[in-house]
């Protein structure tokens, strides 16, 4: 099948070459024109509703092929729809750490399953601290919402105190579909049948992927 | 073979040991039309397809439109495509049932096929559905192909899609690694983070037959603030959720790590495909659906005078509830009140198995399209010329200081006020009316007749209506035993919710000075402004 004449080197300078513009130029989003190819076919179509082109009639040995004849740079986008820039949202990184409103207290997400959260159930362990970074107990509730659409989740988390003084696991966050969820753990210096008192609160944006 | 072609194959043979030349083809040839090996290099398929057969290093076309040449390097994606209802769409039975019916009633020719099997319509080997069982698998359904070569999108409605030819599998990566099977590229058609994914899965989702509707999925969307950037959700953000880490995106060494979505794309309809399992698959779709409705349930008022109150609010899906082809699903509240053990009032319920829609009840909160004849009549889509529709709208605004922003939620009130004069709309493209039929207009209701203890909610909906169903085995185009596959589903728990004076979380006193009590898990509020539900009013017994 190889054209005869070419050198098996030859041949593969020439496939090399072909990696490097083929398959390595789109880091930028655009890909490679039909003009990057080889004989600079160009892209065929097929009109779907008009049926104007059947292909059951085409000699496919005699189709070109275009090689990522797609120029992107010519083609007009919709809008992106993602929360991926949002500005309220942070970046997930094990150990990050929010101030509540009222500046008692902290909470550190130690870790997150599955990290980043994502889609679906979440569990993570905190660690609660005062003001200071030192480590305090309190009754914690956890509230997830979607800010922008004005619902909460369905689920209702679960917060199980762990070995060490502050340390809690937060199971049964469920967030549920994409977008910017909104996290708010209440610190209270006790449970209400205790007769404890809100002492803060704490919140996290995600952009969760769908 | 033109150079671009030999070149290829060169460029294959000399990478060939470190990409793992023609991606997985251990067998020694690339999978022909059957599955089996290839016949040999030009090798015309029995099927009246040419193959170009390039030793294993080049995928043609042809092979191309094969899933199971897909699968060698993408067997994740593969196996999740082959249990969806997008690789069964040329053969569900309901389909096929469907189809055979409206060849006969109305000579529909290839309309149908425009979604079910566009691949062997556009290769001219079934004209109108009838022969797709003698059609070789990989031209029938919406294939890898079919969505990974839209080269563009020229409509919003019946597969306005232009599939390119240049072998190119477009996908959401701009970075795509070299492979020798085919050329690789991005598309924003694909792109799930772009508006454009969702305009290219609209094309097939959103099926008009003249003044009739099969599906209006798209259009919803479009007039939902989920279309709306940055905030909104693209169908592939809901129905292709990715996996939580990265993992490699095809079965080859150096494969760039990716998140990988879900190609089963769960929703309501279940696929005929063997695996995943039908139980795994609905288990997927009934999370889905539970968290596409917020509700709440109250007692209104006292002593024999009570009533009941629905509150619905499609807050998640994006689109109207229930969408697809709302014109055969059934979604609908059963509510049952209790006092002292005892039922004292209910309305929805029917015993498993049983349509919802036989059921004589003028309390039915019904969710659904109906298409219709010039006497009201339902008649299949074809020969429709209005349709009626009491599906929940989608979210119009995020912005709660927005009046439209409570038009999507919806009440209705038990026992039911008297209809008011039927609202039937016409027209070829525009959503029902909100106050089209909305029967609960009037707030004078008669009560229970007692005071409820408890009062339960159970959100359902049959994925296919069972009237539907059974029409089709009446005329004999739907094998009886599909029937018992239909999914019916619970939505948001089972039951969705219980009221009693225990559980009760809101409470207020109403216009008209009414206590009300109210049970939710969300934080919907009956108290804030709402709709009336909106009512079928030809396409109930």
């Amino acid at each position: 099948m190889i054209r005869k004449g070419l050198s098996g080197a030859r041949a593969c300078s020439i496939a090399l070459l072909l990696f490097a513009v083929w398959g390595c130029g789109s880091s930028n989003g655009s890909n490679p024109s039909s003009d990057g190819g080889v004989d600079g076919t160009s892209m065929a179509a097929m009109d779907m509703g008009s049926m104007d082109m059947a292909m059951g009639g085409m000699d496919m040995g005699e189709m070109d092929m275009a090689m990522g004849g797609m120029d992107m740079g010519e083609m007009e986008m919709g809008p992106m729809i993602s929360c991926e820039g949002d500005p309220r949202v942070s970046m997930y990184m094990d150990g990050m750490t929010k101030a509540g409103l009222a500046g008692a207290a902290q909470v550190k997400i130690t870790s997150a399953t599955p990290s980043p959260p994502a889609n679906g159930q979440n569990t993570w362990t905190i660690q609660l601290m005062d003001r200071t970074g030192t480590p305090m107990a309190g009754a914690v509730t956890v509230l997830p919402d979607m800010p922008d659409h004005g619902h909460v989740s369905p689920q209702t988390p679960v917060v199980t105190a762990g070995a060490t003084v502050g340390a809690y696991t937060v199971s049964n966050l469920y967030l549920f579909m994409a977008g910017v969820w909104r996290i708010q753990l209440s610190i209270s210096t006790g449970s209400a049948a205790d007769g404890g008192s809100l002492l803060d609160i704490v919140t996290f944006y995600f952009c969760v992927q769908g | 073979m033109n150079q671009a072609t030999r070149i290829l194959l060169v460029l294959g043979l000399c990478l060939g040991p470190w990409v793992g030349l023609g991606c997985g083809n251990d067998h020694g040839g690339p999978p022909s039309a059957d599955g089996g090996a290839a016949d040999g290099p030009g090798a015309a398929g029995g099927d009246g397809s040419t193959d170009l057969n390039l030793a294993g290093s080049v995928l043609t076309l042809d092979e191309l439109m094969d899933p199971t040449t897909c699968q060698a390097c993408h067997p994740s994606q593969y196996a999740d495509w082959a249990g969806s209802v997008h690789a069964s769409a040329g053969d569900d039975p309901v389909f096929t049932a469907l189809n055979k019916q409206g060849q006969r009633e109305a000579n529909l020719q290839d309309f149908c096929l425009r979604c079910h099997a566009p691949i062997a319509r556009q290769l001219g080997l079934s004209t109108d559905g009838s022969n797709l069982a003698s059609v070789a698998p990989k031209y029938k359904g919406v294939t890898c192909y079919f969505c990974h070569a839209v080269a563009d999108v020229q409509g919003t409605h019946s597969n306005p899609i232009v599939l390119a030819s240049d072998g190119v599998m477009r996908g959401q990566s701009s970075d795509s690694m070299f492979t020798p099977a085919h050329a690789s590229g991005y598309s924003p058609w694909i792109d799930r983070d772009r508006y454009d994914s969702a305009q290219m899965c609209g094309s097939c989702h959103d099926i008009k037959t003249g003044a009739g509707v099969i599906e209006r999925v798209f259009y919803e969307w479009t007039q939902s603030v989920f279309s709306q950037a940055p905030t909104g959700a693209t169908c592939s953000q809901c129905h292709m959720n990715q996996t939580d880490s990265l993992v490699a995106g095809a079965n080859v060494p150096g494969a760039p790590l990716r998140r990988l979505h879900n190609h089963g794309y769960p929703a309501v309809d279940v696929g005929t495909g063997a695996a995943p399992s039908p139980d795994t698959r609905k288990q997927q779709m009934q999370a889905l659906l539970d968290s596409t409705l917020q509700s709440t349930l109250c007692v209104r008022g006292q002593g024999a005078s009570a009533t009941i109150m629905v509150v619905l609010d499609n807050v998640a899906s994006g689109h109207a509830w229930p969408s697809g082809s709302a014109m055969v699903r059934r979604g609908w509240a059963e509510v049952t009140a209790y006092a002292a053990g005892n039922v004292i009032y209910q309305s929805g319920v029917v015993p498993d198995g049983t349509p919802i829609a036989s059921l004589k009840d003028p309390d039915l909160w019904i969710m659904r399209d109906c298409d219709l004849d010039d006497q009201n009549h339902e008649v299949p889509p074809w020969a429709a010329t209005q349709y009626e529709s009491s599906v929940l709208p989608a979210q119009l605004t995020f912005d709660r200081n927005d009046p439209r922003f409570y038009q999507s939620h919806v009440y209705a009130t038990y026992p039911g006020a008297p209809a008011p004069s039927p609202g039937v709309d016409g027209g070829t493209s525009g959503s029902a009316s909100l106050d089209g039929g909305g029967r609960d207009a009037s707030p004078v209701v008669a009560g229970l007749g007692g005071m409820p203890d408890k009062v339960q909610l159970r959100i359902r909906m049959e994925a296919m209506g069972l009237d539907f169903i059974d029409g089709l085995i009446a005329s004999g185009d739907l094998d009886p035993s599909i029937r018992a596959k239909i999914p019916v589903y619970s939505v948001g728990g089972d039951p969705t919710l219980v009221w009693t004076a225990a559980t009760a979380n809101e409470l207020f006193l109403d216009e008209q000075g009414q206590p009300v009590s109210c049970v939710s898990h969300t934080n919907l509020k009956a108290q804030a402004d709402k709709v009336p539900a909106r009512r079928i009013q030809h396409c109930q017994p």
